[in-house]
């Protein structure tokens, strides 16, 4: 944890960023949280930042939560000194079991949102290309349909199910091998 | 389910949606092929049924995994393929063709994703699935995501890790239970018992490529020896190998490689070198049953963060760069030699270290002598884990504890094993344990159920010998509970128990007498515990409550968080 801590002094050395949401309202958070969105790194490094950086696609509601992600896992980042091999980082952190129990209940809650809202968080993080809050997001959903029957999953999603039976028997037919 | 929907469809398509509407539909192919990419390939290929709008979605997933299922394979190996008419349409074709058709049906569609992750676990691999498995490999080579590519292969994915089973040693009874069966079955291990795994350590290694054809007998499994183009992926970030033939080249170029996994793998120490040498961002090693390994060094690139070292049996010497080291497992025998670990540079920040013994207890007091040494090169560790097969192995010798280091970094020491009834030696290892890490707070042990052919009856139920008179033992599980016995538990003063200790676990606890002392020991003598979980050994409800009872009598501080499970 020290070495977060002197990540966060590191970020609050750096600039600010505004970002402003579609109802627009404006939202200051420093450098190393809004990074974390792939987007906004890129429009930071082209030097298109200043005046704030609208996000027409995301509402002040959605942005305030993702804004509140980012800020707990840019802490945990700044723990890592910007290693790019994320997805092994969590071996690494193993060590400081209580602040992964703590993100992992973080994230938990996070989660704890209506499916509206649901949605509404991955269309934000695939659009600001946020790649933790998109995987925690869409494996949510993964979770929610393994195991269950294209039926049950219509149910569950509202799918309308237009498909020919013709249809139906030349998908069965194509991908057969999955039917197995 | 699957009964009712043709019924259930023609219902809802006269239905209107609900409030909110099809939410999920709405999101773009790449947001539908993440969320797919989650589950088994299986199952995400079978969402195209779902709508129009979701048939070419597979296209999207970027990570393909598939897993053989479990006993799917009939013995009859070589009519695989070329079944009768009559029966083909009983039996699911084999396995490789279901991968083979996965790639086929995520490649054939219009946008496909770049490839993020192949991950293929196969239980029975034979000389003829070559061609295919190398178009697996290929492929995921060819398609890889410019962020990088994920390749985990496991043949013979359902192999044991160890054929050194945990073994307690009973006063002098030296005979070792028989080890557990191997995977692959023994008809291709070695046939010849004199040919002792420790006689081939010297080899090496130039001549390995060529040694290897000769020394492989008759009837060793086919083994698959992965393509050269894997071996120069420039996206290659994690790759994972079980039960495959490496042969590098001299030249491996992997500039994007972070985690390595090999597993089962026959290459000896230079053919590892030469992997290693060519990946210099490699963080994260693991090398798993990798007998024909001795040497292992990793110096002057890659900065390993994290070193695991599972049953490679014939590893004499490991070199590593520690300046970047936090996690470090070992699994194994007592390492032979007190200089079995070299590390280079600063070892302070390893944080993590796990050894768990494998095998047979050792006795002798150069291997007790080996496991210090070993520890020692821990001593800053904030998190330890011991394993072996008698829990606190060691800790009850002198020779173990009388120049023992403190580890005043020590936050966690989780101790797993065997605590047999009979153990009398616990109460005074765990006392010695504790003065040794001042600054403990949490305290986990797990106890392995105990495994002897002896003591077990046919359902593997634990019989210790005179404890079935003795005490109360239901004969279909692990439970035991003499509510007669008094437990001698001496009060103690430990810096650690005394302040420090704010969290205690037991797991597959089950009451035996020795394992009662030690939790009353433990809880009696540490006042500053505010979270106690206990989970206990499968049995009837009443003992798991007279323990549990038992349990809470002992803690004192009474407002502690308790779980019983």
């Amino acid at each position: 944890m020290a070495s977060a801590g002197s990540g966060d002094e590191k970020a609050a050395a750096a600039a600010m960023i505004t970002l402003i949401s579609s109802d627009n309202e404006k939202f200051e958070v420093t450098e190393a949280t809004a990074t974390l969105s792939q987007t906004i790194r890129h429009m930071i490094e082209d030097g298109c930042t200043d005046g704030g950086v609208p996000l027409p696609n995301v509402t002040s509601k959605i942005l305030a939560r993702v804004i509140e992600y980012c800020k707990k896992h840019a802490t945990a980042a700044a723990g890592e000194e910007g290693s790019s091999s994320s997805f092994s980082d969590a071996a690494f952190l193993e060590v400081d079991r209580a602040f992964l129990e703590e993100l992992e209940e973080f994230d938990d809650a996070f989660l704890e949102v209506d499916r509206a809202t649901l949605f509404d968080l991955i269309l934000a993080a695939n659009y600001l290309d946020i790649k933790g809050l998109l995987n925690l997001t869409c494996q949510k959903v993964a979770d929610s349909v393994k195991g269950k029957t294209p039926e049950q999953i219509r149910e569950m999603y509202n799918i309308v199910n237009d498909l020919t039976p013709e249809e139906e028997a030349e998908i069965r037919r194509e991908t057969q091998w999955a039917f197995e | 389910m699957d009964g009712e929907s043709s019924g259930g469809q023609l219902k809802r398509r006269r239905k209107e949606p609900s409030a909110g509407g099809d939410r999920l539909s709405k999101l773009e192919d790449r947001a539908l092929g993440h969320i797919l990419s989650f589950l088994p390939a299986k199952e995400a290929a079978r969402a195209a049924l779902l709508s129009p709008r979701w048939r070419h979605v597979f296209a999207a997933v970027h990570t393909v995994s598939l897993d053989e299922p479990e006993g799917t394979n009939t013995d009859d190996d070589d009519n695989r393929g070329y079944d009768s008419p009559s029966d083909s349409h009983r039996r699911p074709p084999p396995f490789p063709t279901a991968v083979s058709a996965a790639i086929i049906g995520r490649q054939w569609r219009r946008g496909v994703a770049p490839l993020r992750a192949l991950r293929v676990a196969m239980e029975r691999y034979r000389g003829h699935d070559t061609t295919t498995v190398d178009q697996w490999v290929s492929y995921a080579a060819q398609h890889a995501a410019p962020e990088g590519l994920d390749l985990d292969l496991r043949i013979w994915c359902r192999r044991a890790l160890c054929n050194r089973p945990y073994a307690l040693r009973e006063g002098n009874n030296q005979a070792g239970p028989e080890p557990d069966m191997y995977y692959p079955p023994l008809c291709w291990s070695r046939p010849s018992p004199t040919v002792d795994v420790g006689s081939q350590s010297d080899d090496e290694d130039e001549d390995e490529r060529d040694n290897h054809h000769d020394q492989r007998l008759l009837c060793d499994p086919p083994e698959y020896i992965v393509p050269r183009l894997l071996l120069s992926c420039a996206e290659l970030r994690s790759l994972c190998l079980s039960s495959c033939r490496l042969s590098p080249p001299r030249t491996v170029t992997l500039p994007s490689l972070v985690t390595l996994l090999l597993s089962h793998v026959p290459d000896g120490s230079t053919g590892v070198k030469r992997l290693v040498a060519g990946c210099p961002r490699l963080t994260d090693l693991t090398l798993e049953m990798c007998e024909a390994v001795t040497t292992l060094t990793v110096l002057g690139g890659a900065r390993l963060r994290r070193l695991a070292i599972r049953c490679c049996h014939n590893l004499a010497a490991v070199a590593v760069d520690s300046s970047e080291l936090r996690t470090f497992e070992y699994r194994g025998a007592v390492p032979d030699s007190a200089s079995f670990l070299t590390m280079h540079g600063d070892a302070g920040s390893i944080a993590y270290c796990k050894v768990d013994l494998c095998g047979a207890e050792a006795t002798s007091e150069v291997e007790i002598t080996n496991l210090r040494h070993l520890l020692h090169q821990f001593v800053n560790a904030k998190h330890l884990h011991l394993e072996s097969d008698r829990l606190g192995y060691g800790f009850d010798k002198d020779v173990m504890t009388a120049r023992f280091a403190s580890f005043s970094g020590l936050r966690h020491l989780e101790m797993r094993g065997c605590l047999p009834n009979s153990d009398t030696g616990i109460i005074d290892a765990m006392r010695r344990v504790l003065e040794h890490a001042p600054n403990l707070e949490a305290l986990s042990l797990a106890f392995h159920p105990q495994k002897s052919t002896e003591k077990h009856d046919a359902w593997g139920v634990y019989h210790e010998p005179d404890y079935s008179l003795e005490e109360e033992l239901d004969a279909a599980h692990h439970l035991g509970y003499n509510r007669n016995l008094v437990l001698a538990t001496p009060t103690a003063m430990i810096p650690c128990l005394r302040s420090k200790v704010r969290e205690i676990n037991l797991v597959h606890y089950h009451g035996g007498t020795a394992q009662r002392t030690l939790a009353k020991f433990l809880l009696c003598n540490a006042p500053a515990i505010d979270k106690l979980w206990c989970e206990f050994a499968e049995g009837p409800m009443w003992m798991q409550v007279q323990l549990m009872r038992e349990i809470k009598g002992w803690l004192i501080n009474k407002s502690a968080n308790t779980h019983f499970a």
